[in-house]
């Protein structure tokens, strides 16, 4: 075990430091508007990001391959747990019982922020333990995948969080779209999403859900009027701090963390909008094609592929409902928004994937593996 | 590592990657059309600056003695919505606005009817359109009190917002006032309704209204522009864009409102009293041509013309083209004389009165039959035969070019709407002795009114004969002033000498001769007169004349006056319409009313000479009973008038004054 510690230069040559370059202009542009809107949040930004460095840190040190076989069960077994706790004695605010409050100190943690850690996880150990046959997995280990999500995502999606629940289900299907599901298996689901939609929709939703999703495409809510209005009064090449009336008057709502969007179009217009997208788009494609190696390891294929489908699908969503095209769903702009868990917990995903990265091949030769790493 | 292998995952890979291209390609291009058509999209915002109108308002018309005449001020109207009105406080609003505006209860209660009687429950009501400035800021005090006083309810809009509509005061237009009533109604004109977006502006139709319409009508509208505040108003600083409006010019005109309304109700007495048609006179200034009365007995009032008031609406000084009779005699005489073809004392043969010219046509005087009588006594005694005998020393386009000279058949140049030039005989026709004889004495040709004031100025202004003009200058509201060039144009049309020549023989006209009611002692007054048969379609028109009197009222201080009287259709039995005993009282009045209103001195030495001559006449100050005419056959007439049926195109007149 103390082999670990015994880091020598190989494991810093395989390193991905282009990927930790790539962040860095998010979180120059992301503390600067940050600091703008509110000093005092750009402070707290500031400790989020010292503790989670430490979090990136111990995560990158922790020998995930050796502990992730008793590790993987057990957070994803605790995670559930949590959720169904969450369902039977969670805590309710504003109408969604999302929250647990931990008994004695007050606070309150939300399980399904959490979830997506537990989901990649275990997708990266079953995917690690079975690898896919050359023309992608059967119906059977494909059930086996769709419960792992399912479980978590009816969960979620009883709280209700469906905007979180739909996050899941689609990074969950998406990393293993890219790892491989026989085409039948595809064609057969597409099938039966296109039929069963219409009945979801009547059955499946509750009325405010549906009224949202109403919203969003005829009656835009106040919160997304008034991020419009910022966007557009920011024009191609925005305006100055003095003239971002939308933000600096507080007319736009929860500008620094869900709709700090908005406030870039208004501040830096729709250049600066188009410039954070395509570093996003950069940082995606990145994670992608680390994903994609022939050769890599399942693990860190399926940390990168999921870590890019929760990019994709975060900075989507959340682009897509600041402009009013899906409905207001409490998700921020990833790494990017003011706010500490769902940071910290990116951090931690980047230094899970660096360590899998790293120690990809340096485990090789450590036969205190209980991963076999030949195939 | 199989070469089989790699390929399979080469192509799974560039397969994924497109897939994810194709996501990304159309996930941004949904974003960048969504986010730009938000940037280009028209916001309609609520606008940052407002704008305070200052609309440019007509100018006035100012009398010579500092009245205003005519003048412009803003209307307002009032509006409301009925459903912003509490149900139960309606009629607290009512009796409020009531009280407001002066306008009564029952008539605002109106307002909240349809036409039917129903209540009006929606929509917008106005209350009032024409209110002036005073009424206008009381309702608005009362608009800001009404929404204190729980009168009001909001109201909601189609898209959710609730707004309480309160009592809206707007500025409409622009009233067009005339504060004397029908003083020189016809020659001021009236005006008609503009309409520009939501405003509407008086626009000259008839008169001077109309003719300096360019001058006094509006300039440019001002305005105040700037930052706003809160509730609409204009913030005033240096960023604050003003724009003084340019009001139209006040027209000041020649006329005094003294003289011009003592005229004007004279000749509505004297209207009645002669029982003709409509009498107009005016009084110009011989030298300048400034005219300081210009009345009519038909007028008008302008705030409200109604039906019968249609056959004033054009002034008839210079719209109305007649022929004038024996006043264009002495224009004749004056051609002559300025073409040294006869002196004063030269003696005619005058046939006794009747002069065949071949076939059966013949030239024949009045009642006063002569032998034989000098060139001034033709003028004085109003001679037919004489006058043409006179215009037979001249050629055909003499006697033309010289009535032309005197501003004949071309347009006066007085300033109003329509100015028209009648008409002369062409020079073919003057070279016949008939046509000429005809002309000489004001037949066969047609004038208007000022065209022989005008004319007959010059008799009393060394041959120069001015232009008319009721307009001394406009001024702006920096108290600039401006003159019109035109009317200070002035041409010599006869020679100074000839002119004194006439100037004689015309005092001798009214001192001796038909024209006698009008003198007046210590004043030098000369002048001809006319009684003419009127034309109806183009033929004479049996016991229908129209009489005038041309002439002037001089003083020792250098005071010149031309005057001018038209009396049309004196229905009175015979002799009494004729022009000594219509138009030549009209003229006397006049000049009596400029001694009394100090626009004549007379001389004093001549005044206490003529009482103790006349002790009787003084006492009863001019009677009636002075008539220099005897009567006429009235055969005479009859005769005259068939002459005319039966020679048409000699249109021999029976002017005999």
């Amino acid at each position: 075990m103390l082999s670990w510690l015994n880091l020598n230069e190989r494991v810093f040559k395989h390193f991905n430091y282009l990927l930790m370059i790539q962040l860095l202009p998010i979180f120059f542009l992301s503390s600067w508007l940050i600091y703008e809107i509110n000093p005092e949040l750009f402070k707290k930004q500031m400790i989020y990001y010292v503790v989670a460095f430490i979090a990136f840190l111990i995560s990158v040190v922790t020998p995930w391959r050796l502990i992730l076989w008793w590790l993987m069960p057990v957070i994803y077994g605790f995670n559930i747990l949590l959720l169904i706790a969450v369902d039977l004695f969670g805590k309710t605010i504003l109408g969604a019982q999302r929250w647990l409050e931990i008994p004695g100190i007050g606070m309150t943690i939300q399980p399904s922020e959490f979830t997506k850690v537990s989901i990649i996880m275990a997708l990266a150990y079953m995917i690690r333990k079975n690898p896919p046959p050359r023309d992608g997995y059967g119906i059977k280990m494909f059930i086996v995948f769709t419960a792992l999500i399912l479980i978590p995502f009816v969960l979620i999606a009883k709280e209700p969080d469906l905007g979180t629940a739909l996050v899941l289900l689609i990074v969950g299907f998406g990393i293993l779209f890219v790892v491989g599901i026989k085409k039948q298996i595809w064609i057969w689901l597409s099938i039966f999403i296109v039929l069963s939609a219409p009945i979801i929709y009547t059955y499946g939703l509750k009325t405010y859900q549906k009224q949202r999703i109403h919203d969003a495409i005829s009656h835009p809510s106040y919160h997304v009027k008034q991020a419009l209005i910022a966007i557009g009064s920011g024009g191609i090449v925005g305006k100055s701090k003095e003239d971002s009336t939308q933000t600096q008057m507080k007319f736009l709502p929860i500008s620094s963390s869900d709709f700090i969007f908005a406030y870039l179009g208004e501040r830096l217009g729709f250049l600066g909008m188009a410039t954070v997208i395509f570093l996003y788009i950069l940082l995606i494609l990145h994670l992608f094609y680390i994903g994609i190696q022939p050769f890599t390891d399942y693990l860190t294929k399926v940390f990168a592929i999921g870590l890019s489908w929760l990019f994709f699908v975060y900075m989507g969503v959340n682009v897509y409902m600041i402009i009013g095209l899906a409905p207001v769903v409490g998700i921020p702009l990833p790494m990017f928004s003011h706010g500490g868990t769902s940071f910290i917990i990116f951090a931690i995903l980047f230094g899970i994937l660096q360590n899998l990265i790293a120690f990809q091949s340096y485990l090789g030769y450590n036969s205190d593996a209980k991963i076999s790493m030949v195939k | 590592m199989h070469n089989n292998d790699k390929n399979y995952y080469d192509s799974q890979k560039s397969n994924k990657i497109l897939f994810l291209f194709l996501l990304f390609l159309i996930t941004f291009a949904i974003f960048a059309f969504s986010i730009l058509r938000t940037i280009y999209s028209n916001r309609y915002l609520p606008s940052h600056t407002a704008i305070i109108h200052d609309r440019s308002l007509r100018g006035s018309i100012v009398s010579q003695d500092g009245f205003s005449i005519a003048q412009s001020q803003k209307s307002y109207q009032a509006s409301i919505r009925a459903e912003s009105i509490n149900p139960q406080n309606r009629e607290l609003f009512i009796t409020l606005f009531s009280l407001y505006s002066d306008i009564p209860k029952e008539k605002v209660k109106q307002k909240f009817k349809d036409k039917y009687g129903y209540k009006i429950e929606q929509g917008n009501i106005i209350l009032s359109k024409n209110m002036d400035a005073r009424h206008a800021a009381q309702l608005k005090s009362l608009a800001h009190k009404l929404r204190k006083l729980n009168i009001l309810r909001p109201t909601k809009r189609p898209n959710g917002v609730e707004i309480v509509y309160g009592l809206d005061i707007i500025e409409n237009g622009e009233t067009r006032l005339f504060p004397f009533g029908d003083t020189i109604s016809p020659i001021l004109g009236f005006v008609g309704k503009h309409s520009e977006t939501n405003y509407i502006r008086p626009v000259g139709k008839q008169g001077l209204e109309r003719r300096y319409e360019k001058y006094i009508g509006y300039k440019s509208n001002g305005y105040i522009e700037g930052k706003r505040d809160v509730v609409g108003d204009v913030i005033h600083n240096r960023y604050t864009d003003i724009k003084p409006c340019i009001n139209g010019l006040d027209l000041h005109l020649t006329i005094p409102l003294k003289l011009q309304r003592n005229i004007e109700y004279m000749l509505d007495d004297m209207k009645k009293e002669t029982n003709s048609e409509e009498i107009i006179a005016t009084v110009m200034d011989s030298k300048s041509g400034k005219i300081i009365a210009m009345a009519s007995s038909n007028r008008f009032d302008p705030n409200s013309i109604k039906k019968q008031d249609i056959q004033s609406l054009n002034p008839k000084f210079s719209e109305y083209l007649y022929e004038p009779g024996s006043v264009l005699k002495p224009f004749t005489l004056a051609i002559a004389l300025d073409h040294k073809r006869v002196t004063p004392q030269t003696i005619f043969n005058l046939f006794n009165g009747e002069l065949d010219i071949g076939g059966r046509r013949k030239i024949t005087d009045g009642e006063h039959r002569f032998a034989a009588l000098s060139a001034s006594d033709i003028i004085v005694h109003s001679s037919n035969v004489g006058i043409s005998l006179i215009s037979w020393r001249l050629s055909g386009a003499e006697f033309k070019d010289g009535l032309l000279k005197f501003g004949l058949s071309r347009p006066s140049g007085i300033d109003l709407s329509r100015d028209l030039a009648g008409t002369i005989k062409p020079v073919s026709l003057l070279n016949h002795k008939l046509h000429r004889a005809n002309s000489s004495y004001g037949y066969g040709l047609m004038v208007s009114f000022m065209q022989l004031l005008k004319a007959y100025a010059s008799f009393n202004n060394n041959g120069i004969m001015p232009t008319p003009h009721l307009i001394d200058h406009f001024e702006d509201a920096k108290n600039n002033k401006y003159k019109l060039p035109s009317i200070a144009h002035k041409t010599q049309v006869i020679s100074a000498a000839t002119a004194n020549q006439m100037n004689r023989i015309l005092i001798d006209t009214v001192s001796k001769g038909t024209g006698i009611a009008a003198s007046t002692p210590g004043i030098v007054v000369g002048g001809k007169t006319g009684t003419a048969k009127m034309t109806t379609a183009g033929k004479y028109v049996n016991n229908k004349y129209q009489t005038s009197f041309f002439g002037f009222a001089n003083d020792d201080k250098g005071h010149r006056y031309t005057i001018g009287v038209l009396v049309i259709n004196p229905n009175r039995p015979f002799p009494y319409y004729y022009a000594s005993m219509t138009s030549v009282p009209v003229a006397k009045k006049i000049i009596d009313m400029l001694i009394v209103l100090k626009y004549l001195e007379p001389n004093q030495q001549q005044v206490q000479l003529f009482k103790q001559t006349h002790p009787a006449i003084v006492e009863e100050n001019i009677p009636q009973s002075i008539v220099e005419e005897s009567p006429a056959g009235k055969t005479s007439n009859v005769q005259n008038v068939e002459t005319v049926y039966e020679a048409p195109e000699l249109e021999e007149g029976n002017g005999s004054d």
